[in-house]
């Protein structure tokens, strides 16, 4: 058995004030330990009853409300958009690599952290906006 | 924590519908291509004679633990050559059948050259097996990959001894 190691751990803020912190263990708030499999802490995220309204993870945030991706230390912001898109929806995953060398299958490891988010252009059609985080 | 996963194998005589192996090996730490269809046998006591193929392996990953969603599964060989005379043959599959050393058509790509993970073939996924049927490109339950299946052939004028270090990655999202 393996787990990928995480470097990186996410914040989630939503508009009425609530934060969700991702816990070292991933573990979602409605756990079950008698279960093979459970959904991570980021259902919780996905399940919350809120605007959610910037997304952390590894020195970066997004404003979903406006689009622009910042630094967490610095107050200078930037956008991915060349024009401006409506209906954002969160992008968060990690790249996880299982290498096989020379016959041995190797430790699981994340290779990128992805947090961005897809949003329609005034065509109608779907982009993505995404920034790769080294893991 | 994140997902937990671990590669399994499966040997023998194609068994079931949908067909899979009659003995499901768990935790496999290695893929060697050799001589006898089976996880123990070490490599060196069954080796490939030059001139014939390995038996076709059927390898694929099992996903437990900790996870939103599994997606975007990528599998290829991304570095490493091997040498002259041997022909990595592979394939993405829900489909088993018998492991032999007869050259497996079924394997449609060819895997020798080491290409870039994002270029690999593209790995589904499944809550039933890695035989299951109709499996899907993302995964929100415990569940398998489907088989990646290999097959190492070789000329008459493949040197003897070990292959030359090669990297195989399997590659997937996870949240």
């Amino acid at each position: 058995m393996a787990t990928a190691n995480l470097t990186h751990l996410w914040q989630a803020d939503f508009e009425d004030g609530h934060t969700i912190n991702q816990p070292h263990d991933d573990r979602y708030s409605k756990h079950d330990d008698s279960a093979e499999w459970n959904p991570s802490a980021f259902r919780d995220v996905l399940e919350y009853d809120g605007q959610l309204k910037m997304f952390w993870v590894g020195g970066f945030g997004i404003n979903l409300e406006t689009g622009m991706f910042r630094p967490e230390d610095e107050t200078d912001q930037f956008s991915l958009e060349q024009v401006p898109l409506t209906e954002r929806k969160l992008i968060y995953y990690r790249e996880t690599i299982r290498d096989n060398i020379n016959g041995e299958w190797q430790v699981a490891h994340v290779s990128r952290y992805v947090i961005g988010y897809e949003g329609k252009n005034p065509d109608g059609e779907i982009e993505k906006k995404v920034l790769y985080i080294n893991g | 924590m994140a997902a937990t996963f671990e590669f399994n194998e499966d040997n023998g005589a194609a068994t079931g519908s949908p067909a899979k192996g009659t003995t499901r090996n768990t935790a496999v730490t290695q893929v060697n291509w050799k001589n006898v269809d089976d996880v123990a046998t070490a490599y060196g006591s069954s080796p490939i004679t030059a001139g014939n193929n390995s038996f076709t392996k059927y390898q694929f990953g099992k996903f437990t633990g900790t996870f939103n969603q599994i997606s975007a599964g990528l599998w290829a060989h991304t570095a490493g050559t091997y040498g002259s005379g041997l022909t990595l043959k592979g394939v993405v599959t829900s489909t088993y059948a018998t492991p032999s050393t007869t050259t497996n058509a079924a394997l449609t790509q060819t895997m020798t050259t080491a290409i870039a993970i994002g270029s690999g073939q593209t790995v589904l996924f499944s809550t039933v097996g890695p035989e299951g049927a109709s499996p899907t490109t993302t995964l929100a339950a415990a569940g398998f990959t489907q088989y990646l299946a290999t097959q190492l052939q070789t000329t008459t004028g493949a040197s003897q001894g070990d292959t030359a270090t090669v990297t195989l990655t399997l590659q997937y999202n996870e949240n």
